[in-house]
């Protein structure tokens, strides 16, 4: 504080001497600075030149200073506009009207710690502007980037409000580990969950950095990938409002949804199935006209609001944005919906013109409410229940209260599952999560000489869960809990980081240099503490002191990771022509073995802009084209901390009646586990056509990982099954090609298309000298030689008809499904014996997104459509859950049309009859679950109508628009089933609610290649925005 | 103006300071993290109380092989005690049937079992040495651990011959001759056991007072002894047995009601000398009820079954078990007990009428008074003392008092049988379902065990009618096919698998 008054008095006792001194023999000068199309610039510098002596413009662009007696010249900058020396010559008023500056005007990438300009790009970066997201009703940021670049996988799984998809960067590049690529937020390396906490209105770009070149920078966690998200921030001078309000409604179309048998075509198959006779359940419990539509009972039509506002200005030395959201989306099914608030506070100080500090705090706030549990178990979600119970049972007993299966129970005869009513359910399970994001920090850059930089950033991250479950059980149902339950858990993240970065820009001649150096730190620790309960003695209060004490159950858990970093990188230009990138990161993780804490990553990339050299200049239809190439390693530690260090865990024991603790073999630990490493190969190019109305991009990539964290088995009688080592590999490679084309460019009438697609050819390399690795029982399989996950089982050849003779099933009667016997032997084994043959993969081999706009005078329609092939899905849901010999409802599709009924209706040969679709022990896994994947979605089409300039300036009101949106509008899928992207996860995955998976607590998009079971299909979501600032 | 430039000194000067922070700053340091949320194992064993947290591990382990239907199938399925319901897992079957082949699954979760109470034990052998505190605590603790390190390589050796003798930790992963031990002779693991128990018996107390690190539950030098006894006898020394049980002879107790032998009133009773100690809630529980107990007499009794409904009856007495009692043998009813109306026989032995749906806390009673007293007659072989010690155990079976003679109930050289059939009958009847038989038939003679077995196996209803003829080989189980596969040649596979 001290200091602080000193310094006053300083500046203070200086100005009035300078001011005395001064006015002796000043002379002023007043003036306006004005842009191009002569609007004032408010805190726009003016100083003269050589000196410190200066003012600022005031908000109506003028300035007024006194000047030295002789002084010759002024200069007069503003950020964004070419620095002008003016001469004074004895005017007591000068006028200047600054131009842009070109230089800066050039299209811009955000790279790994900096920018640069997009023309000496040698890596494999694809950008998403923000306002391509603005208009789309989404509430968090990867929602937006399906379709939108090529490289980029982002997979909707869950379609319920605030969940997180699974997104992966040029395929998955790892078994165990995690293949979750790196989140950049401003500066800050993080994960999805953080990145799903942004507002997506103050994004102000998007990059995608896909290739070694790019990201090699992020060494140890760039193998995945890096998507770096860049907030906006204010432009100085630029005084400005923005609000954006947006309602709509989802709903679930009767187009959409998952179709299922009405009462007369359930009545009619189980009767087929029984032999022509109703079986009991429904002859004792049908009453002839019931046909309860359960999907109509858990779906509603629901409410989208989305409220935000932002204000944004600054001067020369201060510039600031403020926003605020908020979001509320109900689910379309019942009892589900999200909230969420965030914040944002942006400021940047320029007290002079080499110095900047800047301060970033954005807080968020969101809470999920979920109705059932989520996806891990089978039979329990809502749409799982209304996709099973019978359309002849009921939604209400005639007393009022809930039916469920077990209305449908015979006496001495069949037996239901006890699957819940899903509104029962929903009356009494709640998952609450409570999340709250912080991300924040400080830094400080300075100018030392011109061209060389140093910045210094030290930020921090909070991240708190709190997640409450309370179910209150009605009695027994299926996969849900017997006894009424409460489980509270809270997680938190504190991390923080300290980067120091020293930049060195210099052109010589024919030369030009951008070099980087740095060094940084970054730790994060994470506590979780979680209690549960059952027998709840009351309904209602939500502490677990109210169950039974002898269920009364207490976990914690706590652990740090940290990771030190040293950094270069030097891009070089000669001729502008030329173009060469290095980079190298060393990174120590403490998530590694002590023999192997660091690690050393690095690419070189060549660029060669040959638009520039003489013998292209004739070709005049190419603006620009460029051709690069580059190689490198980078790394993944994407595993849980402490994984190499050998422990024990505790166990209980008891003697005499007393429990004691002891140890039990925990991890074997490994002193030498390392990175798994990516070798990255990409060779591509850019094209500008016509004056840049056309461009296309094209990258060939090939990147192999090394090192696979894989289990190495270990003999029995070690008690370890085995230990995580390095071993293995495994390689991604395919082409991206995106075009983007203004096709009409007429003033008022413009017409722009695009597109992009993206391959992905998979192959297991090696798995440490095993052939393949068995998931999900063996039913999936990791094979050398084959893509990461492989379908197994017999495969289905067709139906049998009547007088066919089958040696491998003699008894098969008609109507049954037929295999093949693969080993000859005249029988048919189940999917682990000989018959079982791999007979498909559910890696998807291609990706696409296409998008369209047209702009007619203040009319814009914009559309946005996506898709991909080539992935199958292993469908146990069909094969295993919802089958005939359960006699629930079924799939009409998968089922009901097309089954063999008799001779004369034999079906599409395809569909096993009613009785054949009772479980003959080999289809429930076998290739009958095969399903194809492939979808053609319409994302998104959206109707803007910019008003008018002189409409709205007369309401003191800078611009406005309105929008009409419409996203998910439709999918065009021979999937059967709620959504063809939704998966089981690799048993945790990134969820909001949850985590977890092959190695507990890693980012994980991997897929078991399962179906989720009863997914529910994207809510179509109309939404009405008015978007205005001022 | 002037403030600027100021400012711009501070700022070469700050970012000067940073630049030396970072270089002096230890990286290493910064990124050696331990784990806060588990034992670290490279510090673990430095004191005292470690060392004795060290093998309540093992005991704890110990669960894995006690409480686990695996292991019973290889102990009590295999004998002519008891048949493994053929509706249950075929693997399951198989070891009942000597079908079993080297990728069986309980074959394989036995064995790890066993040694997963080695490899805890070993690291207590190996480590608390260098522990400090109570030197006594320290040497207690690492009796305690060869003690149960004797007592699983005991069922190794009998089950599998001579299996991979590990005694040390693994202290590198990555070293093949750490992680892969060729199999010792049978005579070297009895040799290690031998020694094991000589060690323990030298370091145990008699007793355990009870209260912290000192529960009563604990492996005594009696316990030791008795094992040791078993051991010898198993051999074939008999006059060594004889003169080790004769060191516990006395010290122990005849409980005078047996079916108030397994009951959670009676954990660690006077007539115990070493127990699977188990306790409801915290995975320490007995939750194999619903394994003996059929769904119907739990309702009737009112218990819950652990695990829930559902359960089969996965095991039950073997026709020839509940043929063997004479109808005034009280232990028949405390054996085996019969579902209302059908008859099914079950085993009643573990039931615990208090039993919740998170277990019980009956113990497993591994070595009783009763089992030495029978060993030591047939240590002694047959004469008039070896006939009283087993008459003491029958008269009790038979709810007379031990030590009073009952002309009605003793047994003599007259009755007929050889000794050994007599001794081995009473053996039978004594420990029915208890895990005692198998081990006991491969005392005996091949060519008696293997008549036995296959008597047993062609008159069971339960097989069906097939025929069996099982030869030498089948009294061994196959090496797991994981630990023979990933051995690269070192480990061999037994005969006939």
């Amino acid at each position: 504080m001290k200091n602080y008054y000193m310094r006053t008095a300083f500046i203070l006792i200086a100005g009035i001497l300078s001011v005395s001194v001064l006015s002796a023999q000043d002379i002023q000068i007043s003036g306006t600075i004005t842009d191009e199309s002569g609007n004032p610039l408010p805190g726009a510098s003016v100083v003269v030149t050589g000196t410190t002596i200066g003012a600022n413009t005031n908000v109506d662009g003028t300035f007024r200073l006194s000047v030295p007696q002789g002084s010759s010249s002024l200069t007069v900058s503003y950020v964004g506009y070419r620095t002008q020396d003016v001469s004074v010559a004895g005017r007591t008023t000068i006028d200047v009207q600054l131009t842009l500056d070109v230089e800066q005007l050039e299209e811009v990438v955000v790279v790994g710690y900096g920018t640069q300009a997009k023309k000496d790009v040698t890596g494999s970066i694809s950008s998403i502007e923000g306002p391509s997201l603005e208009i789309r009703p989404i509430t968090t940021v990867g929602e937006g980037l399906q379709g939108l670049a090529p490289g980029i996988n982002f997979v909707q799984r869950n379609a319920s409000p605030g969940e997180l998809g699974a997104v992966s960067i040029r395929g998955i590049g790892s078994i165990a580990a995690g293949s979750d690529p790196l989140w950049v937020i401003d500066g800050f390396p993080t994960d999805q969950r953080n990145a799903a906490s942004i507002n997506p209105l103050d994004i102000e770009s998007i990059e995608i950095l896909k290739d070694a070149s790019a990201t090699a920078i992020y060494g140890s966690r760039g193998a995945n990938g890096v998507i770096i998200i860049t907030t906006k921030s204010a432009k100085p001078g630029v005084s400005r409002i923005t609000a954006n309000i947006t309602a709509g409604v989802s709903t679930i179309p009767e187009s959409a949804r998952y179709e299922v048998l009405n009462s007369a075509e359930y009545v009619q198959y189980y009767t087929e199935q029984n032999g022509g006779v109703a079986p009991d359940w429904i002859a004792q419990h049908w009453d002839g006209t019931t046909d309860t539509d359960w999907q109509d009972a858990i779906y509603s039509t629901a409410s989208f609001q989305n409220y935000s506002i932002s204000a944004s200005g600054g001067e020369e030395k201060v510039s600031y944005l403020l926003s605020g959201n908020y979001i509320d989306q109900e689910g379309v099914v019942t009892g589900e919906g999200q909230t969420k608030y965030s914040a944002r506070l942006k400021t940047e100080y320029r007290p002079n013109k080499k110095i900047t500090f800047g301060i970033n705090l954005a807080p968020n706030l969101t809470s999920i409410r979920r109705s059932s549990p989520n996806l891990t178990t089978d039979f329990s979600s809502l749409q799982a229940q209304a996709y099973m119970l019978p359309p002849i049972l009921p939604l209400r007993r005639s007393d009022g209260s809930f039916t469920n299966a077990d209305d449908l129970d015979v006496a001495g005869g069949t037996n239901f599952l006890p699957i819940g009513n899903p509104l029962e359910t929903a009356q009494n399970y709640s998952i609450e999560s409570t999340l709250f994001r912080f991300l924040g920090g400080v830094d400080v850059t300075y100018e030392v000489i011109e061209g060389l930089t140093l910045k210094s950033t030290f930020s921090a991250n909070v991240n708190t869960d709190r997640n409450e479950t309370l179910y209150n059980s009605p009695g027994p149902r299926f996969q849900l809990p017997n006894s009424s339950t409460l489980t509270t858990t809270q997680f938190q993240t504190i991390g923080w980081l300290n980067e120091n970065t020293v930049t060195y820009k210099r052109s010589i001649n024919d030369h030009a240099f951008d070099v980087l150096g740095g060094f940084s730190l970054q730790k994060s620790r994470l506590e979780s503490v979680g209690a549960s309960v059952s027998g709840l003695q009351v309904q209602g209060p939500t502490v677990v002191s109210i169950g039974d004490s002898e269920s009364l159950q207490g976990f914690n858990d706590n652990g740090e990771n940290s990771l030190v970093s040293y950094l270069a990188r030097i891009n070089y230009s000669y001729k502008g022509k030329y173009l060469l990138t290095g980079t190298v990161r060393r990174d120590g993780s403490s998530r590694f073995g002590v023999n192997n804490l660091f690690n050393t990553f690095g690419s070189v990339a060549l660029g060669w802009r040959l638009s520039e050299e003489p013998f292209f200049q004739n070709i005049q239809f190419i603006s620009d084209a460029k051709i690069r190439g580059s190689w490198g390693t980078t790394g993944s530690n994407d595993i849980t901390d402490a994984v190499s260090r050998a422990s024990y865990n505790p166990v209980r024991q008891s003697f005499g009646g007393s429990q004691t603790f002891g140890i039990g073999l925990g991890n074997p630990g490994n002193d030498n586990l390392t990175w798994e490493t990516s070798d990255q190969l990409d060779i591509g190019f850019d094209l500008s056509m016509f004056e840049g109305r056309y461009h296309v991009t094209f990258d060939y990539f090939n990147n192999e990982t090394t090192g696979l964290i894989l289990s190495k088995n270990l003999v029995p009688s070690t008690s370890f099954g085995g230990f995580l080592t390095n071993i293995g590999s495994l390689r991604n490679k395919g082409i991206e090609l995106s075009i983007d084309a203004t096709v009409v460019d007429q003033g008022d009438f413009e017409v722009n298309i695009g597109g992009n697609i993206t391959t992905n050819d998979q192959e297991i390399l090696d798995l440490g000298g095993d052939e393949e690795i068995f998931n999900f029982f063996g039913a999936l399989r990791r094979v050398v030689g084959g893509e990461l996950q492989q379908m197994r089982g017999p495969i289905v050849i067709g139906v049998a008809r009547e007088g066919e003779t089958h040696p491998a099933q003699p008894n098969v009667n008609p109507g049954q499904l037929l295999y093949e016997d693969a080993n000859g032997d005249n029988a048919i084994s189940n999917f682990l014996g000989p018959d079982g043959q791999l007979f498909g993969d559910t890696n998807v081999d291609l990706i696409y997104g296409i998008s369209g706009s047209v702009r007619y005078k203040n009319f814009t329609l914009n559309t946005l459509l996506q898709g991909q092939s080539g992935g199958h899905v292993y469908d146990f849901w069909q094969i295993q859950i919802q089958t005939p010999f359960r006699f629930f409802n079924l799939s009409k599709e998968y089922w009901f049309d097309g089954r063999y009924i008799s001779e004369s209706q034999p079906g599409d040969g395809r569909t096993p009859s009613a009785a054949g679709g009772l479980n003959d022990g080999i289809y429930v896994v076998s290739s009958f679950g095969d399903q194809k994947t492939d979808y053609l979605r319409i994302r998104n089409i959206n109707l803007n109508y910019d008003i008018p300039g002189s409409f709205t300036s007369k309401h003191g009101i800078r611009d406005a628009r309105i929008s009409l949106s419409v996203e998910n509008v439709h999918t065009f899928t021979d999937f059967v089933g709620g959504n063809p992207e939704t998966r089981r996860q690799s048993i945790g995955g990134p969820s909001l609610i949850g985590g977890g998976s092959q190695i507990s607590g890693v980012g994980d998009s991997r897929e078991l290649g399962l179906t989720s079971p009863a997914s529910l299909p994207l809510p179509r979501i109309w939404t009405l925005g008015i978007n205005f600032s001022f | 103006m002037k403030l600027f430039e100021t400012t711009n000194k501070r700022m070469v000067k700050a970012f000067a300071l940073l630049l030396l922070m970072t270089t002096f700053l230890s990286c290493e340091d910064f990124v050696e993290i331990e784990p806060e949320d588990r034992i670290d194992a490279t510090t673990f064993f430095a004191t005292d109380l470690e060392v004795i947290i060290g093998v309540n591990g093992a005991y704890a382990a110990q669960r894995g092989i006690w409480g686990d239907l695996q292991s019973y199938n290889l102990l009590e399925t295999r004998s002519d005690n008891a048949v493994q319901n053929t509706n249950e897992q075929a693997e399951r079957f198989e070891t009942d049937t000597f079908d079993e082949g080297a990728g069986n699954l309980p074959v394989l979760v036995s064995w790890g079992a066993f040694y997963e109470v080695i490899n805890l034990c070993n690291l207590v052998i190996i480590r608390g040495p260098d522990a400090t505190g109570d030197p006594n605590l320290i040497n207690r603790g690492i009796g305690e651990a060869k003690f149960l390190r004797a007592f699983a390589y005991f069922h190794l050796v009998n089950m599998w011959g001579g299996v991979p003798l590990r005694l040390q930790p693994i202290e590198d992963f990555l070293d093949e001759g750490q992680t892969v031990i060729a199999r010792s002779s049978v005579e070297d693991v009895y040799n290690q056991i031998e020694t094991d128990l000589a060690d323990a018996i030298s370091v145990l107390p008699e007793t355990y007072g009870g209260g912290s690190d000192n529960e009563v539950g604990r492996a005594t030098s009696l316990a030791a002894l008795t094992l040791l006894g078993k051991v010898q006898l198993q051999q074939g020394n008999l006059q060594d047995a004889e003169s080790t049980l004769r060191q516990v002879e006395g010290k122990f107790n005849l409980l005078s009601d047996y079916a108030s032998i397994h009951s959670t009133a009676n954990n660690n009773s006077e007539e115990s000398i070493f127990e699977i100690n188990f306790l409801p809630g915290n995975q320490t529980a007995y939750g194999m009820n619903s394994l003996f107990v059929p769904i119907s007499e739990a309702e009737k009794f009112g218990i819950e079954l652990a695990g829930g409904a559902g359960g089969e009856l996965a095991v039950r007495p073997s026709q020839d078990m509940v043929n063997l009692f004479d109808p005034a043998d009280q232990r028949l009813a405390a054996s085996i007990g019969f579902v209302d109306g059908t008859g099914l026989a079950y085993i009643n032995k573990f039931i615990d009428f208090e039993a919740g749906v998170n277990g019980h806390d009956m113990n497993i009673v591994a070595l009783r008074y009763a089992d030495v007293l029978l060993m030591l007659a047939e240590a002694i072989g047959e004469s008039p003392e070896a006939y009283e010690l087993i008459n003491m155990v029958r008269r009790r079976g038979f709810g007379l008092d031990p030590n009073l003679p009952d002309l009605a109930v003793d047994i003599d050289a007259g009755t007929p049988g050889t000794f050994i059939e007599k001794l081995y009958t009473e053996r039978q009847l004594e420990f029915a379902f208890e895990m005692h038989r198998w081990i006991d038939l491969l005392r005996l003679p091949q060519a008696d065990v293997l008549n036995i077995m296959n008597t047993h196996l062609n008159n069971e209803p339960e097989y069906g009618g097939d025929i069996f003829n099982l030869t030498p080989d089948n009294l061994l189980y196959p090496i797991p096919i994981a630990e023979v596969e990933l051995s690269g040649g070192i480990i061999t596979q037994n005969p006939g698998y």
